[in-house]
């Protein structure tokens, strides 16, 4: 079962899955910043009509939702404004998978487009009370069971440890979406990351 | 040089001639963007469609394109692209230049 949102693409309405709608968000926001700003809405506006008929062609008869392997076809087809590629298009450059972060299963991020940001998510997929140790642990880049260790200690040591997690279980969100928990670990979010985290569960 | 140069003049190359292969279709008969991505396309000029749409809005503010909005059978309606009087001048022009350029590598290469 998976979630989706009744999106208008070149004043046509469809139906499309919550992680196909964020990746073609993000393109289109990537599209739109490789371009001169005082053209940008009329090509926007073009780019997002031809979507729209894609959409048509490629959901006709199978399915009604647009899901994200869809998208990931019609963002290939489309490419960036900049994209030197017109022509001799076969030598696409390869993706290089670091070993960075420890979760090399991940598409790392490749140095192209914009910077994934982290931010600080309780982990709901690894938690022993609220996931606030583990939502560090992944933002922190280190092992949970140290932050853990560490967050016991300072419960023995006085209430202010036990105070500072509590405050922290309010404050800091739960990473619900995989989108957000791709957030949590400063993975950028891509499709294949986010069919991974949404598959995952 | 090194290959980013090489790739740069390469793709400079391209848009310029993308530019005229534009016109050249319009001069022929009007279209819509899906028909020109198509022929494009065929002919291996572009892969990838993004690069053409930033350029029809160009051609258009430049006055060397028009177009009128047309029903269609499946789907809301689409742009319909044809060539401007100014276009077509600019394509003869063009069409002046790209002998020349191609008369002077035939001199050049013999």
């Amino acid at each position: 079962m998976k979630k989706v949102l009744n999106v208008g693409i070149g004043k046509s309405s469809f139906i499309i899955e919550e992680d196909a709608y964020q990746r073609l968000d993000l393109y289109l926001e990537r599209f739109r910043n490789e371009m001169d700003s005082k053209d940008a809405g009329e090509v926007m506006e073009d780019v997002e009509q031809r979507i729209a008929e894609l959409f048509y062609e490629y959901t006709k008869g199978k399915t009604e939702v647009v899901s994200l392997d869809v998208v990931e076809r019609v963002i290939c087809q489309l490419g960036y404004p900049g994209d030197s590629a017109a022509g001799g298009g076969e030598d696409e450059p390869v993706k290089k998978t670091r070993r960075r972060n420890g979760y090399s299963e991940y598409e790392q991020y490749d140095g192209l487009g914009e910077k994934p940001h982290k931010r600080l998510y309780r982990n709901p997929d690894d938690s022993i009370i609220g996931g606030v140790c583990s939502g560090l642990a992944a933002y922190l880049n280190c092992d949970p069971v140290l932050v853990r260790v560490l967050a016991i200690v300072s419960f023995l040591m006085g209430s202010a440890g036990f105070w500072i997690y509590i405050i922290l279980w309010i404050a800091v969100p739960k990473a619900r979406t995989a989108s957000e928990k791709l957030e949590m670990r400063g993975l950028p979010i891509t499709a294949e990351n986010l069919r991974r985290f949404s598959t995952r569960r | 040089m090194n290959q980013t140069n090489i790739e740069n003049i390469k793709s400079q190359m391209r848009r310029g001639v993308l530019e005229y292969c534009i016109l050249s279709i319009l001069d022929k008969s009007d279209a819509y963007a899906s028909e020109l991505i198509g022929k494009l396309k065929d002919a291996r000029i572009i892969v990838v469609e993004g690069t053409l749409y930033p350029l029809l809005t160009r051609q258009k503010n430049q006055g060397l394109l028009t177009y009128r909005w047309e029903e269609s059978t499946q789907g809301p309606p689409r742009k319909y692209y044809s060539l401007t009087d100014k276009g077509r001048a600019v394509l003869l022009e063009m069409d002046k230049v790209w002998k020349e350029l191609v008369e002077t590598l035939d001199i050049l290469r013999k």
